[in-house]
């Protein structure tokens, strides 16, 4: 190999993509030849200069990425799929919700998220029902509309797409099945965590009779970004804690909740039981967690169980 | 990574067990919450890559949004005829593409911008910001940070991204090759090509 040849190949060596061969020639060429040498040194510090200037990512950013992206897939899921079914006489109300999603989605809409134009009875008038659903009686609540399309028919009219919104009042006790079914989603769907904390303290006494609460207060737990309202899911679930996925659901909040005093509720939860199944998370957290006291319970509990605490 | 990234990250394994490939097709059929683990998965490295190539957070965060819409639009035309890595690369890269070579028509990214205070180097605030016990070395480091952008702004968008994934990423050229839809010889020469001007640029500065 000459010293033109070289050149071309020492990006390519320093990166590892020679192949063998060359490998070799270029390296013997470079045991006897100081200009080669040095301009393999130079190539070498340039992109070790580089390796220095890597951007930050804004601490963040990550996260805002996610919920912004949780929030627009589902704006796009609930102008798709229809409200699921509620019980006899209360499918109506399903709408002041929009779609009720799984708990462990708890995807959550923005009530502002569309445009809501009111357009009062003058909407009502327009929208004929659809065949085979009987027209509803006039109701004194607004009426709130959000045009979704605005289309010409071929004889020269105006077609109008919209989403109607009706607000009614609702009177029942917590054991009837459509006031609960009503606060489960108002705990998973609404936007104002005022609305979110009062459901939550209403259903959360109920984690143990009942799966759906339980699911619930899980999605809650795992995916409400109100720290308090994270907080009295946890309380609720406390009572299940048993359960396998409420267990799961906890795991996770150990992991990765930013509240620090939900970490330590969570820990004092989980440990105590010696489960061989999570020697694996405690040495994680053992090496990752900053908080000193789940730091501690971590140690305590590998070394009840006679495991490593100091190699991973 | 942040401590809380991190945290997730070790609880993947633990909370959820699901294979990628079982993952894909629970996405395939709808199902959000295994959509959002998936993301999970995968969106710190892609944040990365776009933070690394548009350098902006703004336009990261553009490029993140726009790439995982893409996937959960299209997943459902995933064959598993490649990696699903391979697969959201090639979606991330493009995106970065276009977004590096509209930047290049609107030639955007001045690194010397006009102030009430005469010209400044964008790239030196954040260093100026931070007061520096040997200045003589901050002003190396500042020099060099500056002739680093330049040399960043040589290369052509393609380049760039092949520079990016081998370098930074770590991928093979075949792998590069085959996440822009090109032949490893040409991921290849771009990568030669990269490399020259950056050498070009910095050989004296290092």
């Amino acid at each position: 190999m000459t010293c033109e040849s070289i050149v071309p190949r020492l990006s390519l060596y320093l990166y590892g993509e020679l192949p063998g061969e060359e490998e070799e020639q270029l390296e013997a060429h470079l045991e006897g030849c100081a200009v080669c040498r040095k301009e393999f040194a130079t190539r070498k510090a340039v992109l070790r200069a580089i390796d220095m200037d890597q951007p930050e990512i804004p601490e963040t950013l990550l996260t805002e990425c996610r919920m912004e992206l949780r929030e627009t897939i589902a704006r796009a899921a609930s102008l798709r799929n229809p409200p699921r079914t509620l019980p006899r006489n209360w499918g109506w109300l399903a709408e002041t919700f929009g779609a009720l999603g799984g708990w462990f989605g708890g995807f959550r809409v923005p009530v502002a998220a569309s445009a809501l134009i009111a357009v009062g009875f003058f909407g009502a008038r327009l929208t004929a029902p659809a065949p085979g659903v009987p027209p509803r009686p006039a109701e004194p609540a607004a009426l709130m509309s959000a045009v979704r399309s605005v289309e010409t028919t071929a004889d020269g009219r105006v077609q109008i797409a919209l989403d109607e919104t009706r607000r009614r009042t609702v009177t029942g006790a917590i054991s009837d099945a459509g006031i609960r079914a009503l606060l489960l989603a108002a705990l998973r769907e609404e936007a104002d965590p005022g609305v979110r904390m009062e459901s939550m303290d209403l259903l959360k006494a109920q984690s143990v009779s009942s799966r759906e609460v339980r699911e619930a207060l899980i999605g809650a737990l795992i995916h409400d970004p109100d720290e308090t309202i994270r907080l009295k899911a946890f309380e609720g679930l406390k009572q299940s804690g048993s359960d396998a996925g409420t267990r799961k659901a906890m795991l996770y909040a150990l992991t990765a909740d930013q509240n620090s005093g939900l970490r330590v509720q969570a820990i004092d939860m989980l440990t105590g039981q010696q489960d061989r199944e999570l020697v694996g998370v405690w040495q994680a957290l053992l090496e990752r967690e900053q908080d000193p006291y789940i730091r501690m319970r971590c140690r305590k509990e590998l070394q009840a169980m006679n495991a490593s605490v100091g190699t991973f | 990574m942040t401590p809380n990234a991190a945290a997730l990250e070790t609880a993947g394994p633990v909370v959820e067990r699901m294979e990628e490939t079982d993952l894909i097709r629970a996405v395939q059929h709808g199902d959000r919450d295994a959509f959002e683990l998936l993301v999970r998965k995968h969106d710190q490295s892609v944040l990365r890559l776009a933070m690394n190539l548009l350098r902006s957070p703004e336009d990261a965060r553009d490029a993140y949004q726009e790439a995982f819409l893409r996937v959960y639009k299209n997943i459902h035309l995933f064959r598993f005829d490649c990696s699903f890595h391979t697969w959201l690369y090639r979606i991330a890269t493009n995106i970065c593409l276009d977004h590096l070579r509209k930047r290049k028509i609107r030639r955007e990214e001045p690194a010397v911008v006009d102030t009430l205070d005469g010209q400044i180097n964008r790239l030196d605030l954040a260093e100026e910001e931070r007061p520096s016990a040997d200045p003589e070395r901050s002003f190396r480091n500042r020099q060099l940070k500056a002739k680093i952008a330049e040399a960043l702004r040589q290369l052509t968008p393609r380049e760039r991204v092949v520079f990016e994934l081998r370098h930074n990423r770590g991928m093979r050229l075949r792998a590069i090759g085959a996440t822009l839809g090109t032949s490893e010889e040409a991921a290849k020469n771009c990568l030669f090509r990269a490399t020259q001007k950056m050498r070009g640029v910095l050989g004296d500065y290092v």
